[in-house]
């Protein structure tokens, strides 16, 4: 189900970017520890000025903005807290409940898809007397957390208390599609809680990171087994990230669906409809096979697996391997149990249905025409009904070709975003961004075949060729040629591509 | 990154919005200047309304009467069923032949016609003899010699005013003709109801609202149009020429419809375009991006060709000519004004550079002809049931029953639409949908799937109903297997054979569905 959810996830988060809430202090916080001082300690306020880079005009960064949060200290002289706090930073303060003077942080890593950060402070004696956190295990439902951090409503250090109302898998909304799994809690989680632990026992059992706006007493940390996977991920120096399993599955609820699979009563699983090309299940699974187990862990017919006392979809069984670890799958294929093995891997395409940080959008400017790759982040100038107000053939690129047109999964779409007018090319038909198919006759699948193809051109003309009925257009050569540094300096534009992001 | 499984995440996921609690100050503001897509000029505000001048004269009134219309929709939801019923009042015209004539989208799901004329108590019945939607007009005829005491036609205006005052007649509730001043703001060519066609039009500006039921549209005392809707600030009216066209041709029993190019096009207005192209200097046109299957150009152009006159009119880059009493018109009207299919019309295109004249036989493009019909009259939906599934074409009505569906449909299916609505192929005449699934227990574990298309059934490929209807006869051993267009969940399910026939009664009678295939309810 990538396709439709990763659409309407995305949607989800430009609303969410739209309707942030007013920073109000929240009522119900107590302010003081209940597990002494050497919890509070440990806490930091984390002060952010970020700078990111605008999508619509990809040659240019953001004014700059102000951001708070909530990290704390762990062991190593390192701070955790979320990746949306730390998003974009070009400036990062980190400050201790107990001093007055913030040092400056550094990014150290980041997981977009996990929401995690980890920060150093290269100023030794900020960390004088104070201990690290450690950290715990995945609560259980109905025990109690405590949460703590800096919330809106004050300069010091909050905590507050609650239960943990269920473990389940959720979406990240920072990043869009990923979903892992969330613990929620009805301890006050507000804005500024961002990156502040949770702990239970003395011991951290995760880290706050989002919410639901109207909804009280629902507040979502990430959960210790998400947090050890970014920390173990790290160790080597590399964040390699999670693991894709490439698997699309449908519950097996149906008693004749399982019968025409000619799975045994005492067997249960999830039915596999499609392998994603480059996951962890390509070339093992089989579209057809019936998904038994995944590293020994039995699916039941409606997908999910135990974690705890939860159940939870099986693709959290994914969330504890690491990229390159071997992945064991049991599926009932024709008549007999098979056992499978593959390697962990994730899936790169994806990054295109993320929202995107911390990273330059690419494009390619030629003559005022402004030529950019097809992503989630190209999509959102279409507002959160993206999906459906978007540039059809645009919308089939990005959600539905995948599966559609496996074969072309990887494909690289390029888009004529904008035109700058000039005489040069004023007179082209233009109403809206679209998908280039080719330009002079070079079949266009990356912004190095744009440059390619406007290079090469012999004739006298540039002819570009759009996908659908947006038909064709052509520009003059020499006079594109002659117009575009004009062009460029018109619109402060100071480099006409980025090719790397 | 992980999938998410099932459409009750997705549901989940909607319904609550989530917020990351990083504390942004100055709050987060996201969105960035739209690129906009280049804007169409729009018409300037109407002007003020002039004051009523048009005076009634008993000619006007023995030539406008009531028609009133009760009709009622196929609910495409649960397609065995009906909507409410409507009745609706509209206005006809009195044309020759004891005919009366209506501009108006009433006359698809009719059950009942009745009309008055002025100063009658009771409603005589009047039976409608000829209806296209692509007008959309309708002729009623009335039974009831009676009736025609006192009615005589009103001259239709041809040329019609491309400006000046009109008198827009209406019959109100209480039996009295009303009538409101509008001037006409410009000619042109426009589309009316559901219709695809361009048809030659008039809007008019006026104070009055609520219109848009056939209102007479007069001028000079000779009748200049049917208000059929609203265009922007103003209201469109079918015009007159189009209205003699219609009742001259079907007063001589031969009415053929109103035909049309059936083809996509762009704009040349780039010189730099139309120089890559080798048009000449001074030589205009525009460039077909999509040829469809069923109309005039269809076997005769092809995509890529400039069209750079027809009928020996030259068509600028934008797509318009030079109407001799009109002026700038939109060039599609070239295919429809004054033309009836059988005809043949001359268009002459570039290609390959080439310049050549190709005789196209003029053809109307019925909407079932499409592969998703743009409206369906004169039938309920074509759906079949089967253990609880319920299957049925993708129609525009279906799609309407999302609402503002352009903007609120299921994405899949607005593609569809968009790439595929009025290109069917003979494998593919329709796209076969499963809508909806009726609860039941030979459907267990398939409650929330709606709105997929179906590929394939027992492994046969599903082009039209008909298709899926056979394929169900023939399953696969105990199981019928459905397989849908890839991408959403689930892509395939399985029906017991048994329990399917096992669930008829129990469906039939848990939501009420008499006919479980819409094909045993028709004679």
């Amino acid at each position: 189900m990538r396709r439709a959810t990763s659409a309407f996830v995305t949607a989800l988060v430009a609303a969410v970017a739209l309707s942030a809430p007013d920073p109000v202090a929240h009522a119900s916080e107590v302010s003081g520890a209940h597990e002494g001082n050497g919890i509070s300690a440990s806490v930091v306020h984390v002060q952010v000025y970020r700078s990111g880079f605008d999508w619509s005009m990809p040659w240019r960064q953001k004014a700059v903005q102000g951001a708070l949060g909530s990290g704390f200290l762990i062991a190593g002289g390192r701070i955790v807290t979320n990746a949306h706090v730390v998003a974009d930073a070009r400036q990062i303060l980190v400050r201790r409940p107990d001093q007055a003077n913030p040092r400056i942080a550094t990014v150290e890593a980041v997981a977009h898809d996990a929401d995690l950060a980890v920060l150093r402070v290269e100023d030794p004696t900020f960390f004088e007397g104070l201990g690290p956190l450690t950290l715990g295990e995945l609560p259980r439902a109905g025990s109690q957390v405590l949460t703590y951090g800096f919330p809106l409503g004050g300069q010091d250090v909050s905590s507050t208390a609650g239960i943990v109302s269920r473990v389940e898998m959720r979406s990240y909304v920072h990043s869009g599609p990923d979903a892992h799994l969330v613990v929620q809690t009805d301890a006050a989680i507000n804005p500024g809680n961002s990156g502040g632990p949770v702990v239970q026992d003395g011991r951290v059992v995760g880290v706050a990171f989002q919410g639901f706006p109207g909804f009280d007493n629902m507040g979502f940390f990430i959960p210790i087994p998400v947090v050890r996977h970014f920390l173990q991920d790290l160790e080597d120096g590399t964040l390699d990230g999670f693991p894709d399993s490439g698997l699309e599955t449908s519950p097996l609820l149906s008693p004749a669906y399982r019968r025409e699979r000619g799975l045994p009563e005492s067997h249960s699983g999830v039915v596999v409809n499609r392998v994603v090309p480059g996951g962890t299940a390509d070339g093992v699974v089989e579209p057809g096979d019936v998904l038994l187990e995944v590293d020994g862990q039995k699916i039941a017919n409606d997908g999910t697996v135990g974690v705890g006392d939860a159940r939870v979809t099986f693709q959290t069984l994914f969330d504890a391997r690491q990229i390159g670890d071997a992945v064991r799958f049991g599926v009932w294929r024709g008549e007999r149990e098979v056992e499978l093995t593959a390697t962990a891997r994730r899936v790169a395409r994806y990054d295109g249905m993320r929202n995107r940080y911390d990273v330059a959008p690419r494009y390619v400017v030629h003559a005022g025409l402004v030529f950019m790759p097809l992503e989630a982040e190209l999509l959102k100038m279409f507002g959160r009904n993206w999906a459906q107000n978007a540039n059809r053939d645009l919308v089939w690129h990005q959600v539905f070709r995948e599966a559609e047109r496996p074969e072309e999964a990887d494909r690289e779409v390029i888009v004529l975003v904008r035109v700058l007018r000039h005489s040069v090319n004023s007179q082209m038909s233009f109403t809206g961004p679209v998908a280039v198919e080719a330009i002079n006759s070079l079949p266009i699948r990356s912004l190095e075949d744009v440059i390619e193809a406007f290079g090469s051109c012999e004739g006298r003309f540039d002819e570009i060729v759009f996908e659908g009925d947006a038909g064709i257009e052509a520009l003059d050569r020499e006079k594109a040629k002659a117009a575009h540094e004009e062009i460029l300096q018109q619109y402060a534009i100071t480099h006409d591509r980025r090719l790397q992001g | 990154m992980r999938s998410r499984t099932t459409a009750a995440s997705r549901a989940d996921l909607a319904a609550l919005v989530a917020v990351l609690l990083t504390l942004a100050a100055p709050p987060v503001a996201r969105a960035q200047e739209p690129l906009a897509p280049e804007a169409e000029p729009v018409a300037a505000p109407a002007a003020p309304p002039t004051p009523a001048s048009t005076i009634l004269n008993a000619n006007l009134r023995s030539g406008v009467v009531r028609v009133q219309v009760t009709g009622q929709e196929w609910n495409w939801q649960t397609p065995w069923a009906k909507q409410p019923p409507w009745t609706r009042p509209i206005t006809g015209l009195v044309v020759p032949g004891q005919r009366i004539l209506c501009a108006s989208v009433a006359f698809g799901n009719h059950l009942l016609v009745e009309v008055q004329k002025l100063g009658d108590e009771a409603r005589t019945p009047g039976r409608v003899v000829l209806a296209d939607p692509e007008g959309p007009l309708a002729l009623i005829a009335v039974d009831d010699p009676d009736f025609w005491d006192d009615l005589e036609p009103l001259p239709l205006a041809d040329p019609v005013p491309r400006a000046g005052e009109v008198a827009i007649l209406r019959w109100r509730p209480s039996g009295l003709l009303d009538s409101y001043p509008g001037s006409v703001r410009q000619v042109r060519a426009g589309r009316h109801g559901l219709s695809r066609t361009h048809l030659l039009t008039l809007d008019v500006a006026t104070g009055a609202d609520g219109l848009g039921a056939s209102e007479v549209v007069v001028a000079d005392e000779k009748v200049v149009g049917l208000l059929t809707g609203r265009a922007r600030d103003t209201w469109a009216a079918i015009a007159s020429p189009v209205l003699e066209q219609f009742v001259a041709e079907a007063a001589g029993g031969d009415w053929r419809g109103f035909p049309r190019g059936g083809f996509a096009w762009q704009n040349l207005t780039n010189p730099a375009l139309r120089e890559s192209l080798g048009l000449a200097g001074d030589e205009t046109g525009v460039r077909l991006t999509r040829v469809l299957p069923h109309g005039t150009v269809a076997g005769a152009l092809q995509t890529g060709d400039v069209i750079l006159e027809v009928e020996d009119v030259p068509i600028d880059s934008t797509g318009h000519y030079d109407h001799p009493i009109y002026g700038r018109m939109l060039f599609a009207l070239l295919f429809s004004d004054g033309r009836r299919p059988g005809g043949t019309l001359d268009v002459k295109i570039l290609r390959d550079g080439e310049r050549r004249t190709v005789a196209t036989p003029l053809r109307r493009i019925q909407a079932e002809a499409d592969k998703i019909p743009p409206y369906v009259y004169g039938r309920g939906p074509d759906y079949a049931v089967v253990g609880g599934l319920v299957f049925q074409e993708l129609t525009v009505p279906y799609l309407t029953t999302f609402g503002d569906w352009q903007r609120r449909g299921p994405p899949r299916l607005l593609i569809a639409y968009e790439r595929e609505a009025a290109t069917p192929s003979p494998e593919s005449p329709r796209i076969v949908l499963l809508s909806s699934v009726l609860p039941d227990a030979a459907n267990l574990g398939y409650e929330g799937v709606r709105n997929l298309i179906v590929e394939r059934v027992n492994g046969r490929r599903i082009g039209s109903m008909d298709d899926l209807r056979e394929a169900f006869l023939s399953p696969e051993g105990r199981f019928h297997v459905v397989e849908f267009l890839p991408g959403l969940a689930p892509e395939r399910l399985v029906l017991d054979v048994e329990q399917t026939r096992a669930s008829e009664e129990r469906v039939r009678a848990a939501y009420g569905v008499d006919q479980l295939d819409s094909e045993s309810a028709r004679p």
